[in-house]
């Protein structure tokens, strides 16, 4: 209810900058802008399209898509009469989203495993400074975050921060669907066909997990994760394009035969998968899930190892609390959780 | 039941039927234990199977439901119901059709039914198992579903096991295969028991069964008892007819056997009565078996002997009256002689005395005397007739001009009646009939003699096969069995004066012709004498 309500909460806005962002596009009161830029807009986000200091039009982002493109509704001024598109400016205000009373996230408890991992234990840390929560009420299947009002946050954090742990995804959904949830994150292919075909979850977002990859056991790349067959069917069956391709930089081994690390849970169904589209070449790869040093921080890779994939989790809400997840930041959400993953040799 | 035919009737009885009735009794008791022998393995096959088959179902519906109520689509409609519940109704109806099942419901942790899917009408007795649907690790709804223990499930599983099947809850019947399953009393675990439904009779064996939550039933099998009861029936109806066949027989042939058996053994008992009644001249003629033959020959040669003792008895007695005859003679003869010794010793007294009288001594002596001499020469006169009695001079003689002669010399005591002779008597014989004519009067006079005024004595003749047959009869007094076998012994007589002799005459006459003569009782007193004459005497 109170999520509800947030919705029709006037947005308070700040930061106004120009974007490199080009408008392409003018549909009545649609504006699609092409977005140039490395931080992209946000949903709800003020735009002013300007010419010569002479503002045109105001109006806010209505949707993005994969940051490239931006849907912006007009709500005053009118761009239809504009010729020369190429030479409007756009300007940007972030909206600044009130924090909500409570925020109840949805994350898998550690006995759930994916095809990557499984989790000798889970840590939740969200990166924030020292003291902004405390602990609150704390059981078996969940962890309470209260907020310290006394110290400022540069973003909206919720007074009450509730995680909740799930052995299972689909009592997640479920969780998410009776409401008793505002967001789910699930690891990668975790989602459900169910909810990614409703309407009403379908436009769910992802958050990097960076603490750890998929990555070939080669010295050099094994091909091209978003062109190789045998890796985009991976993708596409088992992890429903939940990862996302790391471009290749160096030179291809050429045709290869993967072999999945049998520290992964679901090797046998990734191996299985794989081996349709195994070519004749004695070269083998062996596949992996590379814990990446939460130390590190510089995304370096460890040697002889070639990231092919990194894990995007789906994290799905209610289309009127995205906006306030982007404020959020999704990653930081996903990032919170940190699996100690469960050793496997050969 | 004295008689020994009624005896050898109902032994022979009894030999048919008992040996038939104790077959057929262990032959039905040997039918009825095959056939309960049968029904029970037959039982313990199919309810056997048919525990394994509902414990198999039980867990199948179980491992069903358990896997149902992970289901996320389940889950899902119930815990999310953005539907109303009508899409987890069809969902159920859909998931029960594909498992199989009867019903299917959801109900939630209070027992609250959300949503159900039922095929028909809900049954009486149900085969349900339930399963939790999780929700983080905790009940939040339960699964129920199972099948409906209704005839039609009964009537699958008859056919797969071959036997009628009914259950019953709290004795009562629930479901069967069977119509009318009223049972009583109510067939315990691994006990056969028999009972009648409608009029088919049945043999039995049940089990119980859990069906969780409380619920038990019982479940009883049922096999048809019908054939074997045919075949008891058909085996004592046979018996029936065989012992009835074996009934009739064995009373003929112990009618027969009786007759085989007893006729011999009465014809002896009567033979018997007459030996001991001295009757001892009619012989045994009796055709048996080996061992009655053997009886018959040694009661026959009994009764030779005692009638050889009894002639040669005859014989010393008749040597014995001779003596005494010869004594009595004597005797008869010295009596006289005293009288006319004292006559003559009287006369020779009176004559050397001079007495005056001696005319008188002498007239009285010489009547004396001449009466004894004429006693002694009639005394003489009958033994020298009985010493030298004439050869019979034999010639054709009608028995009727004998009769008619008899008549005449006896026409006073015919015409008082004392004295019958047959008119329409006939019959010629080769005899000396003066001679014959003798022996008639001797036996006249000895009947006239016996009877008193109203007494008869009667004359009858008539032809047998081999010769004629004259019968004199008295209405007498009548003898006695010993008096008449002494009664041809000479000197015998049971009158106060006689010489003993007449009896004797007639013997020997009837002797001298060839025949033979019998005294008997008549009919209703007196003495019947019967001369049997040979058609032609042997010379």
């Amino acid at each position: 209810m109170l999520a509800g309500i947030g919705l029709f909460v006037a947005p308070a806005f700040a930061d106004l900058r120009r974007a490199t962002a080009e408008v392409i596009l003018v549909c009545e009161r649609n504006v699609y802008v092409a977005l140039r830029d490395s931080l992209p807009p946000l949903r709800n986000d003020r735009v002013i399209f300007r010419r010569r200091k002479e503002t045109l039009a105001t109006g806010l982002v209505n949707s993005t898509l994969n940051g490239e493109l931006a849907v912006v509704l007009v709500i005053s001024g009118s761009m239809a009469k504009v010729r020369k598109l190429a030479k409007v400016e756009v300007w940007f205000e972030r909206s600044q989203m009130p924090p909500r009373p409570v925020l109840r996230v949805g994350y898998p408890a550690t006995s759930r495993a994916n095809l990557l991992f499984a989790c000798d234990n889970l840590d939740l840390a969200f990166a924030l400074p020292s003291g902004a929560y405390r602990a609150g009420p704390t059981t078996v299947r969940s962890s309470t975050w209260i907020r310290d009002p006394a110290l400022p946050l540069s973003r909206p954090w919720p007074d009450t921060l509730i995680a909740r742990f799930f052995e299972d995804a689909t009592d997640e959904e479920i969780a998410l669907e009776r409401g008793e949830l505002d967001v789910a994150i699930f690891w990668p292919g975790e989602l459900s066909r169910h909810m990614r075909e409703q309407s009403r979850w379908q436009t769910h977002s992802f958050g990097m997990y960076e603490w750890g990859f998929l990555g070939a056991e080669a010295d050099s790349s094994p091909g091209d994760p978003a062109t190789d067959p045998a890796l985009t069917a991976l993708n596409r069956e088992l992890f429903a394009d939940d990862l996302r391709y790391v471009i290749q930089t160096k030179a291809p081994l050429g045709p290869v035969r993967y072999e999945v690390d049998l520290a992964c849970p679901g090797w046998r169904q990734m191996q299985r998968l794989l081996d349709r589209y195994a070519s004749t070449t004695t070269r083998r790869v062996r596949l992996a899930f590379v814990e990446r040093d939460s130390t590190s921080g510089n995304g370096a890779e460890p040697d002889g190892i070639v990231p092919l994939f990194i894990l995007r989790c789906p994290m799905v809400c209610r289309e009127e609390l995205e906006p306030y997840l982007d404020a959020l930041d999704r990653s930081t959400l996903v990032n919170a959780l940190k699996c100690q993953v469960r050793k496997r040799t050969r | 039941m004295k008689s020994l035919r009624s005896r050898l009737i109902l032994g022979s009885a009894l030999i048919a039927l008992v040996p038939l009735a104790l077959a057929i009794f262990l032959l039905s008791y040997r039918v009825e234990s095959t056939m309960k022998t049968e029904a029970s393995e037959r039982l313990d096959v199919a309810l056997g199977g048919l525990q394994s088959e509902l414990q198999a179902q039980m867990e199948e519906i179980a491992q069903k439901l358990r896997i149902l109520s992970r289901d996320v689509a389940l889950k899902r409609l119930y815990l999310v119901r953005d539907g109303g519940g009508q899409e987890l109704d069809r969902f159920l109806e859909e998931k029960r059709f594909l498992l199989g099942l009867d019903f299917l419901a959801v109900t939630d942790t209070a027992g609250v039914e959300v949503a159900t899917a039922e095929l028909g009408p809900q049954a009486t007795v149900t085969m349900a198992g339930e399963a939790p649907i999780l929700y983080q690790g905790e009940r939040a709804g339960i699964l129920r579903g199972g099948l409906a223990l209704d005839s039609m499930f009964l009537q699958r599983l008859k056919q797969t096991r071959g036997v009628d099947i009914v259950l019953r809850q709290n004795e009562h019947p629930v479901a069967s295969t069977v119509a009318g399953t009223e049972l009583s009393p109510s067939p315990g675990a691994g006990l056969m028991t028999r009972f009648t439904i409608g009029d088919q009779s049945y043999l039995s064996r049940s089990f119980p069964l859990d069906l969780g939550r409380g619920t038990r039933v019982r479940v009883i099998g049922l096999v048809p008892a019908a054939a074997g009861d045919r075949t008891v029936r058909a085996l004592q109806l046979t018996a029936a007819i065989l012992g009835v066949l074996g009934l009739i027989l064995a009373v003929l042939l112990g009618w027969m056997w009786s007759l085989q058996v007893s006729r011999p053994v009465e014809t002896l008992a009567v033979f018997a009565d007459r030996l001991s009644r001295g009757e001892w001249d009619e012989p045994l003629t009796l055709k048996s078996v080996g061992e009655l033959q053997t009886l018959v020959h040694s009661l026959e040669r009994m009764r030779g002997d005692l009638r050889r003792y009894r002639d040669q008895l005859v014989i010393g007695e008749r040597h014995a009256a001779w003596s005494q005859m010869a004594r009595q003679v004597a005797h008869e003869v010295k009596n006289p002689l005293t009288p006319i010794a004292i006559s003559i010793a009287d006369l020779k007294r009176s004559f050397e005395q001079q007495r005056p009288d001696f005319p008188v001594v002498l007239d009285q002596a010489v009547r004396t005397v001449g009466e004894e001499v004429h006693a002694l020469k009639r005394l003489l006169d009958e033994f020298s007739e009985l010493g030298r009695f004439p050869a019979p001079v034999f010639a054709p003689c009608d028995v009727g001009d004998l009769f008619r002669d008899l008549a005449t010399l006896y026409s006073s005591e015919v015409s008082e009646g004392r004295l019958m002779l047959d008119a329409a008597a006939s019959g010629a014989v080769v005899a000396d009939p003066a001679q014959l004519r003798q022996a008639l009067v001797n036996l006249i006079k000895n009947g006239l003699e016996a009877i008193d005024g109203d007494g008869r004595v009667t004359l009858a003749a008539r032809r047998v096969d081999d010769g004629l047959e004259i019968i004199v009869a008295d209405t007498g007094p009548g003898l006695s069995a010993e008096q008449r076998a002494h009664l041809f012994v000479p000197g015998f007589t049971t009158k106060a004066s006689g010489s003993g002799l007449g009896l004797t005459i007639v013997e020997r006459i009837v002797h001298d012709h060839g025949g033979t003569i019998v005294a008997e009782a008549a009919p209703e007193h007196g003495t019947l004498f019967r001369i049997h004459l040979p058609r032609k005497t042997r010379s």
